[in-house]
């Protein structure tokens, strides 16, 4: 059940407002149209916005009980002004040219749309209906969709496309199963051919970073520091591998960052006092260059006291388990 | 990047033949139009040693070396892409000893060819470019490596149909990978050379677990965690243009350029500092109109000879180990005129074959000397 509307200068598919750029429009939609739930999705070539109904805000009096409001939506689509169609061949202010997807669309549908006051022709677009052809075009023949007046600004495969995207998982998914079935797929970076499943897979580890082989290299580029103790070089082994692995980004993460370090290695930590005093001596450096407050070196020294004391009562800590992703 | 001691001079080979041996054309056979890129026997498997075989074009052919200079004809195998030109081969083996041959060439799809049971085994997708050399690990004979236009070398398991590394990025060739080889001994070693006129050693020792893990795989082979290996061990810039050939003796290395010799050197790694350290040239071996690239040579089984060809179609055999190195004979004959790609020296040395670029294979034997 869809039907998609294209419309130009951003105007309002069902109040004809123009909104000059797609944040009014988005404005406009969800303070003027609030009888609709909005989906903004935004592409190069396109800005969409996807309509459904608001189930929250329709009584029974508009949609009859065998409709399920979910399943009723269309799409506004805004076509970028590049290809827009000139004004002149723009006939009477036909600011939308509505598509009917789906010629099961019920009537009351119409009529409800009727109701919100949006499109004014879209009450004749019932396929069903013997004239529908005269306003409105099905999308089972895409060819006929290029003939409609203004129609070549929403072209079939735009449509075809926002449909796929839109539609749920269970009802597109066979269609986008054949299409990924149809040709080989290779991985980008070992430009080995993928199989099947791992097209369909939700993985793609492809663009993420290989840690053993950033370990290594770590390593072996602190290796090369000549000034430095093998402790220190250890422990800034230890901090680049966690901070890799857990996307320390920004000086915002800092003090989590020394929480969560403390905890993982606090227990190999408090076995070798000249690594925790490496350890110490940075929380310090970076206490000093203001990244973390001195509640957060608090917090860690606590954690690592706490691992200290268990470990002076049992020297081989078999029960202190802290859940490490790090090899 | 590689400094060249000074203080000691390389031994250069005189070019007058020692005639130690001497060698006869025993056949020669014209197999097509197209240029024979390789020939190669069989040393992975003793039961073959005669055995031996060439691509070119979109063939390749396996042959055997019989008694009184008669190659006889084995099997032949086309790819059914008429534009395909192969440009190597090597002999590879199954787990149970199933002999396999792995050609590549300008579509840079390797082909694992099971000789054993006359059909395809596997092709290998990955380069993205022709494949200019595949080498085995005599060590580890499921083991292949690839060099490729591509700028990389990567590391396949014939068995499993694995990649298992691929050695480039940061480190890596800057141009077109001409030659690779396994290390004799140390199986973690390689080295490789190509048009960017380096030769770079590789070490996989970190990176082992990786290899092992390619033999006991039993998922997909598109879903092993293959690696990358960026970082050379030693990168040496000892040739000023092209380096198109590069195989091990023993802890020292014989490469070439298309300067009318080839070389061997001795590189000295730095442990501390991967990437550097230096290099020693030890000797000099001439190779008069050996100007052109990709002209590889071939030794026997043992390394004490190499034999390579020439623009001319001579072929010059070297004794390898002596210092300084002889030359132990000029191979020409009236009709070889045209340039020989690649030479395979038999298990023994006493057979030496030649392929040339306009689609013959010479044979020649070594005859008894008084």
């Amino acid at each position: 059940m869809f039907q998609s509307a294209v419309t130009e200068d951003f105007s309002c598919p069902f109040c004809l407002v123009k909104c000059a750029n797609y944040k009014g429009l988005r404005y406009h939609l969800t303070s003027s149209h609030d009888l609709f739930h909005y989906e903004f999705w935004v592409t190069e070539d396109y800005q969409v916005v996807i309509v459904s109904m608001r189930t929250d805000v329709c009584n029974s009096e508009i949609i009859p009980d065998n409709v399920d409001p979910k399943q009723q939506m269309f799409f506004y689509c805004y076509k970028s002004a590049r290809r827009r169609k000139p004004k002149s061949l723009t006939q009477n202010a036909k600011y939308v040219h509505p598509l009917v997807l789906d010629s099961a669309m019920p009537a009351n549908l119409n009529e409800l749309i009727d109701n919100t006051d949006c499109v004014p022709e879209s009450t004749e677009r019932d396929t069903y209906s013997p004239d529908a052809s005269v306003t409105g075009h099905s999308f089972a023949e895409p060819e006929s969709a290029q003939s409609v007046p203004g129609s070549d600004v929403a072209p079939p495969a735009m449509l075809q496309f926002a449909k796929t995207r839109k539609l749920s998982v269970e009802r597109s998914d066979p269609r986008n199963r054949a299409l990924l079935q149809k040709r080989q797929f290779f991985h980008s970076h070992r430009a080995q051919p993928m199989a099947l499943e791992q097209v369909f897979a939700e993985r793609d580890s492809e663009d993420e970073v290989d840690d053993d082989v950033a370990d290594l290299e770590d390593r072996r580029m602190l290796d090369d520091f000549v000034d430095v103790s093998k402790d220190e070089k250890q422990m800034m082994h230890l901090w680049n591998s966690f901070v890799r692995k857990q996307r320390v980004l920004a000086d915002g993460h800092i003090p989590w960052a020394c929480e969560a370090f403390s905890k993982l290695h606090g227990p190999d930590l408090v076995q070798s006092p000249s690594l925790l005093w490496c350890w110490r001596l940075f929380m310090i450096k970076i206490w000093n260059h203001g990244l973390v407050e001195s509640r957060t070196l608090n917090n860690c020294n606590m954690i690592l006291e706490q691992y200290q004391t268990q470990h002076i009562i049992d020297p081989n800590p078999t029960s202190i388990t802290i859940t490490s992703d790090d090899r | 990047m590689t400094k060249t001691t000074l203080g000691c001079e390389a031994a250069v080979g005189s070019l007058a033949p020692s005639k130690k041996r001497d060698y006869r054309v025993t056949n020669r056979l014209q197999e097509g139009k197209r240029p024979i890129y390789a020939v190669v026997f069989n040393f992975i498997d003793s039961r073959y040693y005669n055995v031996f075989a060439t691509v070119g074009g979109n063939r390749v052919t396996v042959y055997q070396c019989l008694e009184g200079g008669v190659i006889a004809v084995l099997q032949s195998y086309i790819d059914e892409d008429k534009d395909e030109s192969f440009y190597t081969v090597s002999w590879a083996c199954d787990a149970d000893g199933t002999p396999l041959l792995v050609a590549g060439g300008i579509n840079g799809i390797i082909r694992v060819i099971d000789a054993g049971n006359e059909r395809i085994h596997k092709s290998f997708v990955g380069h993205g470019d022709s494949v200019n050399e595949i080498r085995t690990q005599a060590l580890r004979p499921s083991l292949v490596l690839s060099a490729s236009k591509d700028e990389s070398v990567r590391l396949w398991n014939v068995q499993t149909g694995i990649c298992i590394l691929i050695f480039a990025g940061a480190g890596g060739h800057r141009n077109e990978v001409l030659s690779v080889d396994f290390h004799p001994s140390d199986i973690y070693r390689i080295a490789s050379c190509g048009m960017d006129n380096t030769v770079k050693i590789w070490s996989m020792k970190e990176f082992w677990t990786y290899v092992e893990r390619s033999f006991t795989w039993e998922g997909l082979p598109s879903q092993f965690p293959t690696k990358y290996v960026q970082f050379p061990v030693l990168i040496a810039s000892i040739h000023t243009n092209y380096v198109d050939c590069i195989r091990w003796l023993g802890d020292f290395i014989l490469s070439k350029s298309v300067d009318n010799e080839f070389i061997l050197w001795e590189p000295k790694m730095k442990e501390q500092s991967p990437g550097e350290g230096t290099v020693d040239i030890l000797q000099k071996y001439p190779v008069p109109e050996c100007d052109i690239w990709f002209i590889k040579l071939s030794c026997d089984f043992h390394y004490n000879t190499a034999a390579i060809g020439n623009r001319e179609g001579k072929i010059f055999v070297w004794e390898l180990q002596t210092s300084p190195p002889s030359l132990i004979a000029r191979l020409s004959h009236v009709q070889s005129k045209s340039p020989i790609r690649q030479t395979a020296m038999s298990f023994d040395g006493s057979t030496i074959l030649s392929c040339c670029e306009d689609g013959t294979i010479w044979r020649w034997d070594t005859v008894a000397t008084a």
